[in-house]
């Protein structure tokens, strides 16, 4: 069930752009000046504390994903200069998209760095009392309805394998067997890794096709070397998830729906850390309970199929558009590129012919992708033309080209070499039905389009 | 007797040598002004030795020692420097083998012996480990971030840093990691000493972990912090 107050944002939605409101949880501060210019600086028991409580010590905590503590007074000075720049840098805290309109948008505020900067500056005292030692927050509610475990662990390298292959090898696919005689209705998955430093996506679809079976039962090593989608489904077609960035959550009312039968196919995408690590992981979700309404997510992707770009070139490629026959509500998008990329937008256009860019990620890291979800369901009418663009870059330039000197790359991907899957529901039965058919039907002509050797980029909206 | 091998057994002698033709010590188009080091400042820095204690030290730049010495500034929680641990040991034997000696320093505030003896017992790391617990190094090389390599041979009076810089091209910046280091840029500068060849570029921006410098901040504080190893 929508709230009112939600359908009235929804309605606006269709009239006009929202600019997202500025608010002090999401970066577009005003800078208050006399944060900088107090005679007396911050201390780290009256305000810094709060604020690497707020923002850092969930993952900068013992057995976190962070490399290293920032729970106390003395940890933080120690590496004070090296946090102001990964915050100036927009390294730390990992976000990738470009806007506001997001849940979970992590940012350190303008305000919060310049009271970092004036504690460090002031000398980084510690403030009345004895110094406060942070805890990291407990994790949110979550009931473990099914928990699936890996039986034995695999061994995360100590540093890449040399480009034996062309694709992305940081990766490693499992298939849990689910079993599942009836049908479930997933509202939230956790993803607890064996090595919390070296790990970075975990990626999930679940399968009743035996796919992802397939993968699995032809390679004899735990799970399946590299990635892999279950078929035509998209890797991360029902949800992305970025090591320490917490749990992949519906909004309520809600589900990814799971067939009888089914697998979940997990890609895991590590980074070596210098030493041998296990990857032994654990997967847990939570249902819908069965008294309780509930709307099924559908996936949608934005994919360009395969590129040819030649070494020392850089080239802007789009999806081809689709083009909605029926209303839906759009929760998230799960972005999906090479190193090669440099950036991507997600564009709508409207029937009325108005534009909005549904997500903007300038400066794309395949390391740090995860499932952004709209705070608030984006409405999307009958008519709507959605694209995706992905600028690649194969020039020396671009220090994420795994190739120095650069070289040709000629790569596809059955399900997208480049993607975004958009996580949509209906608002109809007859919706949900187009919906069903539409995301497979999309990967299936990017499929006969690659048969026909249509290189080419789509179309674009201007 | 070939180049090479003359000069493998002019560094196992621990001798000074003259810079190898078309590279002298002028360089100051691509080296920086920090290049030269006077040899008894650089000879009188004692470093603790992680491996040896209570309290053992050793000398970086030891009189008698060999004339190529790699110092290796590094950290137990930097994730850019331990990701280029790999590198770092096939770099220590890439200078073994030609008669020099590698020293990893570990160049972080409030590092403690035990943290940097499990450290390199869990990643395999044979070279001895040093901690620079007053910087006294760091200053010398007016180092800034972990990891970075200084290879230096001596010559005379004096200790040249022939390449400073990043062990490899992992890391273009920090966020910006590469799935394979494509360069090794350490290693081809000890190749090029070897082979009497001019090193490609012998000043590279290290990328990784700012080192705080101790005497900027509040110290006594950061003392008892110990940095513990992550394993």
């Amino acid at each position: 069930m929508i709230s009112p107050g939600t359908m009235l944002g929804i309605l606006s939605g269709l009239l006009v752009v929202i600019a997202d409101p500025p608010t002090a949880d999401h970066g577009f501060t005003v800078v208050d000046a006399s944060a900088t210019r107090a005679s007396d600086p911050p201390t780290w028991n009256g305000e810094v504390a709060d604020i690497i409580e707020r923002r850092c010590v969930t993952c900068h905590a013992s057995g976190g994903v962070g490399p290293f503590e920032l729970v106390d007074a003395a940890g933080v000075r120690n590496r004070g200069r090296f946090l102001l720049e990964v915050i100036d840098g927009g390294r730390m805290p990992p976000w990738l998209p470009a806007g506001s309109a997001w849940m979970d948008h992590r940012t350190v505020t303008p305000v919060e760095r310049a009271k970092l900067a004036a504690w460090l500056e002031g000398g980084g005292p510690v403030g009345d009392g004895p110094p406060r030692t942070l805890v990291p927050p407990g994790p949110p509610s979550f009931r473990s309805d099914v928990v699936l475990d890996m039986p034995d662990a695999y061994v995360i390298p100590e540093e890449s394998d040399p480009a034996w292959h062309a694709g992305e090898i940081d990766v490693h696919g499992v298939t849990f067997s689910l079993g599942n005689a009836t049908p479930l209705r997933v509202r939230a998955i956790r993803h607890r890794p064996a090595s919390p430093q070296a790990m970075r996506v975990a990626a999930f679809a679940f399968d009743d096709t035996g796919a992802g079976r397939y993968l699995d039962e032809r390679d004899s090593r735990v799970g399946f070397l590299m990635g892999g989608d279950p078929g035509i489904k998209p890797m991360g077609a029902d949800g992305v998830i970025l090591a320490g960035s917490g749990d992949f959550r519906l909004p309520p009312g809600f589900h990814v729906p799971v067939p009888v039968e089914s697998d979940l196919v997990t890609q895991f995408q590590y980074r070596p850390t210098g030493m041998p690590e296990r990857l032994q992981e654990r997967i847990e979700m939570e249902l819908v309970p069965a008294a309780e309404a509930s709307r099924p997510i559908r996936w949608l992707p934005l994919a360009v199929g395969r590129i040819d770009l030649a070494a020392g070139a850089t080239q802007r490629v789009s999806s081809d558009p689709i083009e909605l026959e029926h209303p839906l509500e759009l929760l998230g998008i799960s972005p999906r590129a090479i190193e090669l990329c440099r950036s991507l937008r997600v564009v709508v256009e409207f029937p009325d012919g108005r534009f909005r860019t549904l997500v903007d990620i300038p400066d794309w890291d395949h390391h740090q992708r995860e499932t952004m979800r709209f705070r608030d369901p984006v409405v999307l009418p009958a008519g709507s033309r959605l694209q995706a663009t992905f600028e690649l870059d194969n020039t020396p330039e671009n220090p994420r080209n795994p190739d120095d000197p650069p070289r040709r790359v000629n790569r596809g991907r059955r399900t997208g070499l480049l993607s975004a899957t958009l996580h949509v529901a209906a608002r109809s039965v007859e919706g949900d039905r187009y919906l069903r058919a539409v995301g497979p039907a999309s990967i299936r002509d990017l499929r006969r389009g690659e048969q026909r050797r249509r290189l080419g980029p789509g179309v674009p909206i201007p | 007797m070939n180049g090479p091998i003359a000069l493998m057994l002019f560094l196992l002698a621990g001798a000074s040598f003259a810079p190898p033709p078309g590279e002298s010590s002028g360089r100051s188009e691509v080296v920086d002004t920090a290049a030269v080091l006077d040899r008894s400042l650089l000879e009188a820095v004692r470093l603790r030795d992680a491996r040896n204690q209570p309290g053992g030290d050793q000398s970086v730049f030891a009189a008698d020692g060999p004339g190529l010495v790699v110092v290796v500034l590094s950290s137990t929680t930097c994730p850019i420097a331990n990701a280029s641990v790999p590198e770092l040991r096939r770099l220590h034997a890439a200078v073994e083998r030609v008669g020099g000696r590698l020293m990893l320093v570990h160049a972080m505030p409030g590092i403690t012996p035990e943290a940097a003896v499990l450290h390199a017992k869990s990643r395999r790391l044979r070279m001895p480990i040093l901690l620079d617990e007053r910087h006294d190094l760091v200053s010398h090389l007016d180092a800034t971030v972990v990891p970075e390599a200084f290879v230096m041979t001596r010559a005379g009076d004096r200790w040249t840093i022939r390449y400073r810089g990043p062990l490899d091209n992992l890391y273009a910046e920090i966020g910006r990691r590469r799935r394979n280091a494509t360069s090794a840029h350490a290693r081809d500068a000890v190749a090029a000493i070897v082979a009497g060849s001019p090193i490609a570029q012998p000043v590279r921006p290290a990328v990784g972990c700012r080192i705080d410098r101790i005497g900027t901040g509040p110290t006594e504080d950061s003392r008892a912090h110990p940095e513990t190893a992550t394993e």
